[in-house]
């Protein structure tokens, strides 16, 4: 019966194309939006995550007023380092300067204090540490790895060679994998920034201490904005949240527009099938077969939809993610089975009012000659 | 088996439309035995329509019982005389009222569909039966595809898919020239002469009429004494 149902229904799909992908192409882009824009949360919460792990237990200091996916643009006087050294409870302060030259992603780090920023579990795979003023510099595993690197070799860099003379082990973190480290001083100097840095990472001499100096540093500075792991954390769950309440807004306008329209072209069909519809009752199928069949039609229509969104969704996103070298938008199962089930709810809701008309037409209607 | 297929006492079928009631069937009595071959004339208007839809379980009356195969029909609910439908009624239209989107295998199929039977078993009874309609060669076409008359042949296999009681045909011979429509007629006395099935035909066209064994005139919603 059901089976029935389904060839019937792509018989029909196949008589009216144009109209069965219109209707689809309602959900599609629906579907497109709400996984895009959540795709773009689980981005987020991935890569802060992966930030957090490597920073934990750290205090990070940046300019004022920036968000922490800005990071990369900060810029602050280098000399505020000495003066957040001084704050009590400090142990170690490690100044960060970030920088693209060339198509490369350059951090600039100072030798002494590398392992604060870098974690203590990513060493050196491959080679030495460099030296400050001997262009020198340490690739990361995913740069190394994609321009097929090897320790020894040397990258242009404006017009100056520089030797890579060690490669990180894997991180996990993209943004260090996918960048090449160099002494502070040497990227001050190659990137015409010298004194100023992108931020601190500040190291507490205890746990305990880390909000201490959060809260001294964004009080007593006004250039700069402290926050531990935890107070980002915090931060970056209000903005998910914040996106969370846009993803159901855009949610909802994108479920009442394509619910109207797969209800209308419903409307329309079941309209248009009314003599088959009254045939098929006469010769004996009940309303909840008619019933079924009709729902059965715009479920399909709305995911058929969907999972076209989802196709959709999933390729700008892979392409999106090739280009910014990091995971921005990712497309969790989780998105896939909501984006499903969402349409599939949908199609259930607009197709009933017409499911119920059809299954309520009189089989007299199959003896009404037009 | 002997007995009547259909009774009807005192039948009503009350049409009201925008506050004016227009009586289809007044107070009709019937009474059409198993393995009749039956026409009912009379003019249009004349409520010939109405009774076939009242017997064929399409409609229920306004007031009176119908009886189908002992059953009365008055009181059932949508399901249940879609049921009756499937069992024991086989219905042949005058626009032949196959789904456009179906081979003739398919349309023939689709009552045991219905019924819950799966495809293969609905396709091979489909396939003899067009066989017996003389359609062993179009079986795979689309209506559009078939002729007037190849039309109503398939109409006819499907009427008869579930081995009903009754064929009940509204004007099968309406759409179609006079010499297909003989060969229609042909076919379905052949039928009736087979099977002994009962065989009632609704027509305006007296001379179909005169080759059946029992005419039954209705004239204003009841049947002329």
């Amino acid at each position: 019966m059901v089976k029935m149902m389904l060839e019937m229904m792509f018989r029909e799909f196949e008589r009216h194309k144009l109209r069965t992908f219109l209707t689809m192409l309602g959900v599609l882009i629906g579907i497109f939006l709400v996984t895009s824009v959540s795709s773009f949360s689980e981005g987020i919460s991935y890569y802060i995550n992966d930030r957090i792990a490597i920073t934990s237990g750290l205090v990070t200091v940046s300019e004022r007023g920036l968000q922490q996916f800005q990071m990369m643009s900060s810029e602050i006087d280098e000399d505020l380092v000495e003066d957040v050294e001084t704050i009590s409870g400090v142990e170690e302060v490690s100044p960060v300067l970030f920088a693209t030259i060339d198509g490369v992603s350059l951090t600039g780090i100072d030798p002494e204090r590398e392992e604060i920023i870098r974690g203590i579990t990513i060493g050196i795979e491959d080679g030495t540490e460099y030296t400050e003023g001997a262009k020198e510099i340490v690739a990361g595993y995913e740069f190394a790895r994609k321009n097929d690197y090897n320790v020894g070799y040397t990258i242009k860099l404006d017009e100056d060679e520089y030797e890579i003379v060690g490669i990180l082990q894997e991180s996990g973190d993209s943004d260090i994998d996918n960048a090449a480290m160099m002494p502070l001083s040497d990227l001050q100097e190659l990137a015409g920034k010298e004194g100023m840095i992108s931020m601190m990472m500040v190291k507490p001499l205890t746990p305990a201490d880390a909000d201490f100096i959060e809260q001294t540093i964004n009080d007593e500075f006004d250039d700069l904005t402290a926050a531990t792991d935890k107070s980002i954390q915090k931060s970056v769950n209000s903005m998910l949240d914040q996106m969370s309440i846009m993803t159901f807004a855009l949610g909802s306008i994108a479920a009442l527009i394509s619910g109207i329209v797969i209800m209308n072209v419903m409307i329309i069909a079941v309209r248009e099938r009314r003599r088959e519809i009254g045939t098929m009752k006469a010769v004996g199928a009940t309303n909840r077969q008619i019933l079924t069949a009709i729902l059965v039609e715009s479920v399909t229509i709305s995911v058929g939809g969907a999972i076209l969104g989802i196709i959709l969704s999933y390729g700008g996103a892979a392409y999106l993610n090739t280009i910014l070298l990091r995971p921005v938008a990712i497309i969790t199962p989780r998105l896939v089975l909501q984006g499903i089930l969402f349409a599939g709810f949908i199609g259930m809701v607009s197709g009933l009012a017409p499911a119920r008309q059809a299954a309520k037409l009189s089989p007299i209607e199959a003896l009404r000659y037009e | 088996m002997k007995g009547n297929i259909f009774e009807l006492k005192n039948v009503w079928k009350t049409y009201c439309n925008k506050g004016v009631e227009t009586h289809a069937l007044r107070g009709l009595n019937l009474t059409i035995k198993r393995g009749a071959y039956v026409a009912i004339i009379g003019p249009s208007g004349s409520g010939k329509s109405t009774l076939m839809h009242v017997m064929g379980c399409l409609d229920t009356p306004t007031k009176g019982t119908v009886l189908v195969d002992g059953k009365d029909i008055s009181s059932l609910k949508d399901d249940e005389l879609a049921k009756i439908r499937r069992e024991k009624i086989g219905f042949v239209f005058q626009a032949y009222n196959l789904i456009p989107g179906l081979s003739a295998i398919e349309n023939v199929a689709m009552p045991m569909r219905f019924s819950g039977h799966g495809k293969k078993e609905s396709q091979e009874k489909a396939i003899s039966l067009l066989k017996k309609v003389g359609l062993e060669n179009r079986m795979h076409h689309k209506p559009s595809e078939l002729s007037g008359g190849e039309q109503q042949r398939v109409a006819i296999a499907r009427s008869l898919l579930n081995d009903p009681e009754v064929i009940l045909a509204d004007e099968p011979t309406g759409n179609l020239d006079s010499k297909t429509g003989r060969e229609i007629m042909d076919l379905i006395e052949d039928l009736h002469k087979r099977t002994k099935k009962t065989v009632i035909i609704v027509t305006h066209d007296t001379k179909l009429a005169d080759r059946t064994c029992n005419q039954i005139r209705m004239i204003d919603g009841d049947i002329a004494k």
